[in-house]
């Protein structure tokens, strides 16, 4: 049974690190919570769901194009929505007002657009889960799993093994001292965003695989945020680590206490880190989390 | 001499407040021009409307015979780094990292690789703690990272903005002394500083700034022998 638990908090946990660290990567660099991720990755799962069922696309083929084509979408709401804040120097909570204006904008876009109904991914893996022991595992949360842990290093790599990934830290450290070395902060946001669009995109289409894919399921992006809160906003590491702690914990409460208790429990690890740890785990100190 | 820099009529506004009002001045490659002036006389002013941190509102700024390209990132393309007042490390990076991304538009690898390595046998402190986060470091030790990050860029001229503020005097005399040796291998200066004594020793040329206007001007022994100079900038008495 804890086993079993285990697995589970990790497949979801997965997951959550994937759209967290989204939310951390754009805060690192731009100090305020891109409210509009959430429906991003809906862009992302409707995408896929798209490329699958409609167009037949092989799968491998249409995560990738899913991945992209919300990076784009994402990189697009910076260029149009948040680049006219940053030249004129708005402060954070503009930002955060003009992010919850697009989440709002492309919400009620996707209900014209796709119409108000739940959309079911066709069935991509068998439903037999593989048993090991005592423990049974599905093999679309073992898909999931691996495809976050590969996307996660991939992102890791590219952060900590690059010049651009340098480049990002540096910017995310200071951003006017990042232009006295020659840093174009422009392209280095753009590319902040396409990757955090890019991750949300595969997390949408992993959440539209494994429930169903709808309008308004940018809502589901509000735990990766708490994840993001846990661990540290702007701290990728932090990201994954209050994502798997909050995995953890929400399987860990269903399981064992009731499964109306879970958002119980998830809302108040954050106000109890909030309370005593206000720049999270790993974060670093910040005035004002926003 | 080639003039490599040329600053003509420039005003700046800053907050409201006119910063500077219409600055003229000309650096020669090769030189150590030294700025001194007190705390508010406009000089970090001057050196962020060169690196394009703030607007200027009027004048004109040519460099190598060229105007100044407007963006800050496109001023490190064209040779001029900035070394930052207060060291401005990036904490979140190591001493490597801070050097690396002092390279960040150059694409020669090995020229980089051998660019770190003359920095790390000017500055050994550095070498021994090149894995470290630059937030672990030494105020003087900050700095001469600083410069080394400047230095990676190869510029043609480094702006050099108070680099001996809250360094013990020993530290001090390192730093000016590495200046020189910068300047000594072709890297043109232009230097702000409180410390005129020390600024105007190793410059060529100095001008004096004095709320947002040049006063004075004249090669560096000239101004340091200066009697107003002196009076204002170097403590000494005048009876």
């Amino acid at each position: 049974m804890i086993l079993q638990q285990i697995v589970n908090g990790l497949s979801i946990g997965s997951v959550y690190a994937m759209i967290a660290v989204g939310y951390s990567l754009v805060y690192s660099v731009l100090n305020f919570s891109n409210f509009a991720h959430g429906e991003i990755l809906m862009i992302g799962s409707f995408m896929g769901f798209f490329l699958l069922s409609v167009l037949k696309v092989p799968f491998p083929i249409a995560l990738a194009l899913s991945m992209v084509g919300a990076g784009i979408v994402a990189m697009a709401i910076e260029r149009f929505g948040y680049r006219p804040l940053r030249l004129r120097k708005a402060p954070t909570l503009y930002f955060m007002i003009a992010a919850m204006g697009f989440s709002v904008f492309l919400q009620n876009l996707a209900i014209i657009v796709f119409t108000p109904n739940f959309r079911t991914y066709p069935q991509l893996f068998p439903l037999t889960p593989i048993t090991l022991g005592q423990v049974a595992i599905g093999r679309l949360d073992l898909v999931i799993f691996f495809i976050s842990l590969i996307s996660l290093s991939v992102l890791s790599l590219f952060i900590y093994r690059t010049k651009m990934g340098t480049a990002i830290r540096a910017t995310a450290y200071n951003y006017r001292v990042a232009s006295l070395m020659g840093i174009n902060p422009d392209i280095v946001i753009g590319i902040v965003f396409f990757l955090a669009g890019g991750t949300a995109g595969l997390g949408g289409m992993l959440f539209g695989m494994k429930y169903t894919t709808y309008p308004w399921m940018g809502a589901l992006t509000i735990k990766a945020f708490i994840a993001a809160v846990v661990g540290g906003l702007g701290s990728l590491p932090g990201a994954v680590l209050g994502s798997f702690i909050l995995g953890m914990v929400e399987t860990f409460a269903s399981g064992y206490v009731s499964s109306s208790f879970r958002d119980l429990f998830s809302y108040a690890i954050m106000i109890i880190i909030i309370i005593f740890l206000p720049s999270g785990l790993l974060g670093k100190n910040t005035s004002e989390k926003a | 001499m080639n003039k490599l820099l040329e600053i003509k009529d420039l005003h700046v506004s800053y907050g409201g407040i006119q910063a500077l009002k219409g600055i003229s001045l000309e650096v020669d490659e090769g030189e150590i021009i030294s700025i001194i002036g007190a705390n508010g006389a406009g000089k970090s002013t001057m050196l962020n409307a060169l690196s394009r941190q703030i607007k200027i509102e009027k004048g004109e700024i040519l460099f190598n015979g060229a105007a100044l390209p407007s963006q800050a990132h496109q001023v490190v393309q064209a040779g001029i780094v900035q070394v930052p007042e207060g060291r401005q490390i990036f904490a979140n990076l190591t001493v490597r990292g801070n050097l690396e991304i002092g390279a960040y538009l150059r694409k020669d690898k090995e020229g980089i690789e051998k660019d770190i390595a003359y920095i790390f046998s000017v500055f050994p402190r550095l070498q021994e703690r090149q894995s470290q986060y630059g937030g672990s470091l030494s105020g003087g030790e900050q700095q001469m990272l600083a410069i080394g990050r400047g230095l990676l860029s190869k510029p043609k001229l480094m702006l050099l903005d108070e680099p001996s503020l809250g360094l013990a005097p020993m530290l001090v005399e390192e730093i000016f002394n590495v200046i020189k040796k910068i300047n000594d291998e072709g890297t043109t200066i232009l230097l702000v500083e409180q410390n005129a004594q020390k600024a105007l020793t190793v410059a060529h040329r100095g001008y004096v700034l004095e709320t947002g206007k040049i006063i004075k001007t004249g090669h560096g022994l000239q101004l340091l022998n200066d009697p107003k100079v002196q009076e204002a900038y170097l403590g000494v008495k005048i009876e």
